[in-house]
């Protein structure tokens, strides 16, 4: 105790220091997890970005894919249709032609067709 | 001037027949000849007129022709129009599709961002001294080591 009394200064000013470096510790530390916590966040972020980025790829490449797999299919559907629809007509023109290549009426039938006058032959 | 007259009368005589004749005649008779003429021959008749002689084979197929060319280009244009129509569609589609995605991309990205510029914010400020762990940590030591002489030096006169 009396060497206390003697000493209280040094003491004091010793437990001053060691507090005091000791905040400061403290203080680098928190400093220090602070950044680290910001360094987390933006690769958190960045990450948050690359995924959207990737996912929203993704999903276009699968819609353009999906898109131009029907658009083929659609395309090769009305090729189908529109051929059978020219066969169908070439066939019926065939007959017609067929028909009217015995046609008794192919003249009279054609002058009218083409707004020409239709005249009987000389039978002599 | 006997032969002055003469010729003045006839030319008078001639743009008076050249105006008041009737034109309409002539162009009946044009009209007549732009209509043509359509005969069925057999063989060793006389042709009624002068033209060319087809065969029925040939003028069936020509009747035909005639007959279905608007079938013909009706079908021709009607695939032309499915077809340009669905690529056009599927064009559409497509396009709409990227843009759906890209603004849902971009509405992601920018809450992404926005949350992160949030998170700057509150961090760019320090913190005030008074609310900061390390200001109350020293004071709570000084505090305590400061009750702790008060209380070691009560004891000691009270003990004396």
């Amino acid at each position: 105790m009396v060497w206390f009394k003697e000493k209280w200064k040094a003491v004091v000013g010793v437990a001053a220091a060691l507090i005091g470096g000791l905040l400061v510790l403290l203080r680098i530390n928190s400093n220090a997890r602070k950044q680290k916590e910001i360094l987390k966040k933006a690769n958190e972020s960045h990450k948050a970005e690359l995924d959207a980025n990737k996912t929203a790829e993704k999903k276009k490449d699968a819609g353009l894919q999906k898109i131009h797999d029907e658009s083929l299919k659609e395309v090769d559907r009305l090729h189908r249709t529109a051929n059978k629809k020219d066969e169908d007509l070439r066939n019926e023109k065939e007959k017609f032609t067929q028909r009217q290549k015995e046609s008794d009426t192919l003249a009279r039938d054609l002058a009218d067709e083409i707004g020409a006058d239709f005249v009987e032959p000389d039978d002599n | 001037m006997l032969n002055q007259m003469i010729t003045k009368s006839v030319t008078l005589l001639c743009v008076f027949t050249l105006l008041l004749s009737p034109l309409h005649a002539y162009a009946d008779n044009g009209e007549a000849t732009a209509r043509g003429k359509v005969s069925q021959l057999n063989e060793g008749q006389k042709a009624p007129f002068k033209g060319i002689l087809l065969s029925p084979e040939a003028a069936a197929g020509l009747f035909a022709d005639i007959k279905f060319s608007q079938k013909e280009c009706d079908l021709k244009l009607d695939r032309e129009l499915k077809l340009r129509t669905s690529v056009l569609n599927s064009n559409i589609d497509a396009l709409t599709l990227r843009l759906e995605i890209e603004q849902k991309r971009t509405v992601s990205l920018l809450g992404i961002k926005n949350e992160r510029i949030q998170f700057l914010e509150k961090n760019w400020q320090p913190e005030p001294w008074y609310q900061t762990g390390e200001f109350w940590l020293g004071t709570g030591v000084v505090l305590g080591i400061v009750i702790t002489v008060a209380s070691g030096y009560a004891i000691g006169q009270a003990s004396k």
